[in-house]
């Protein structure tokens, strides 16, 4: 059988290069044919292998509505009339279904980089929604005369890459997207080696009502949900950290928020035993309420319990344990088993 | 293993954090109430103040042992022995107050083993 190895050069931009990775993959594979696909991160570069007879044109299911991914991604997109230019959506397709081959045969050599400027010919706009630190003005300096800052191009075979791995990987929480949530977040596992087959099937698994209270909160219970279920297929897909964009609502468009990577080391650690993997699970069902408006202890505990997990350090369990044991009193929350408890305490980081 | 898992496992941390778990219970599931003890170890940071603090503890549980006993006749409340108070104080001075009552409030946070109130 054939294999064909396709590379995605890493650029500075990190969720544009996962998306370009898990995009490129999602045009071999498609959603018809499933050709066994496989993404590995080297650290400067993703290769992308598929063993199959290659298609010779994407599946057209590639452009169908994914939820409300697209317009997510285009929500800065204003449709007018007398625009010349297509709708992105529109334009991404014409673009991989008029040049599939051209832009597959352009991965498979180690040189090609993303052209990346403010003025790219024949680019196209790499919008917020595919990578925070696109977003207009988040680099440049501005002093005396305010200006939005310019905006970023890049060429369109890797913009139209992307487009499809934002649509079909990007996770954008349901239940975050009510008008009384202030902030939007964008996450993506990055695919340390992935069989894509199997990251669609977790990704379809993956219950995406996350707790709302802020975005680091829905960051971690994101996490929390993935490191259960990527524990049954460990030798088939395996993530090393998430990558995630948050952007604060205004009454126009969405303005950057940050961003970073958060390693799922600590969690995968839990989840190796069993009692590890109970306390992960009590901390989903019961620790991170998936609304929003909770108040009080509850939403005092999830913002602590998602320090400490973001950083298992002494004084984040401290600050911790000492709110919830003030719940526990209250009858608010269950004593910890002592295993679970055991667990947790044993990846510590003590100074 | 990490420090505060081998603290976590000593029996005199054990013991300690079993008793402050009594501590701070409640009345009416045989608790003391006593939340003074949980604020001053949420606090304390020194090592003359934690002996000053366990002392305190040891005098509050007593009393509540004491009436646990009154209100339960034939019933023999647990206490942390005086080979449990000085291993405490040595793991506190050679690991830190902090980390030490980092591990006996993690032990408050589990659930109570059946007739724990009752010395074994």
């Amino acid at each position: 059988m054939n294999t064909h190895r396709f590379i995605i050069n890493r650029t500075s931009f990190d969720m544009f290069d996962v998306f370009r990775a898990y995009g490129l993959a999602y045009l071999i594979s498609g959603f018809e044919k499933d050709i066994e696909t496989k993404i590995y991160d080297h650290g400067y570069v993703f290769v992308i292998e598929a063993r199959s007879e290659l298609p010779t044109k994407p599946d057209p299911k590639l452009f169908e509505e994914t939820g409300s991914a697209w317009s997510i991604i285009f929500r800065t997109f204003k449709e007018r009339k007398d625009l010349k230019a297509l709708p992105p959506r529109k334009d991404a397709e014409n673009i991989i279904t008029k040049e599939y081959t051209h832009l597959l045969d352009l991965h498979r050599k180690y040189d090609f980089f993303p052209q990346i400027g403010k003025k790219v010919k024949d680019g196209r706009t790499l919008y917020q929604t595919m990578d925070i630190s696109a977003a207009k003005g988040f680099r440049e300096e501005k002093r005396d005369v305010y200006h939005d800052g310019s905006q970023i191009e890049v060429d369109r075979y890797s913009w139209a890459t992307a487009v499809i791995g934002a649509a079909w990987s990007s996770v954008w929480p349901q239940n975050l997207m009510r008008k009384d949530v202030t902030f939007l977040i964008c996450m993506v596992p990055n695919p340390k080696k992935v069989l894509l087959i199997s990251h669609r099937d977790v990704q379809n698994r993956l219950d995406k009502r996350l707790c709302g209270i802020s975005a680091n909160t829905a960051l971690i219970h994101y996490s929390l949900k993935l490191v259960q279920l990527v524990r049954e297929k460990s030798d088939e897909v395996e993530y090393d950290n998430i990558i995630f964009n948050v952007m604060q609502k205004t009454r126009q468009q969405p303005k950057p928020g940050g961003g970073g990577k958060y390693s799922l080391d600590f969690l995968e650690k839990l989840a190796k035993k069993n009692a590890g993997l109970y306390a992960l699970e009590k901390i989903d069902r019961h620790l991170l309420p998936t609304n929003p408006r909770v108040k009080g202890i509850h939403q005092n505990v999830a913002l602590t319990l998602t320090d400490f997990l973001l950083r298992p350090n002494l004084e984040n369990l401290r600050t911790f344990e000492s709110l919830y044991i003030r719940g526990q009193i209250d009858k608010k929350f269950y004593p910890w088993e002592k295993g679970q408890l055991e667990e947790i305490l044993n990846h510590v980081e003590v100074a | 293993m990490s420090k505060l898992h081998k603290l976590f496992s000593n029996p005199a941390i054990e013991h300690f954090g079993m008793a402050l778990r009594i501590a701070i219970g409640k009345r009416e599931y045989g608790g003391c109430e006593d939340y003074a003890s949980l604020v001053e170890l949420d606090y304390v940071e020194k090592e003359e103040q934690f002996a000053i603090v366990l002392k305190k503890f040891l005098r509050r549980f007593d009393a509540c042992a004491r009436r646990y006993e009154r209100e339960h006749p034939g019933r023999i409340s647990f206490k942390p022995n005086e080979k449990d108070l000085d291993e405490v104080v040595k793991l506190a001075q050679e690991h830190g107050v902090r980390l030490v009552c980092a591990a006996l409030m993690s032990h408050a946070l589990v659930r109570s083993e059946k007739g724990e109130k009752k010395n074994e």
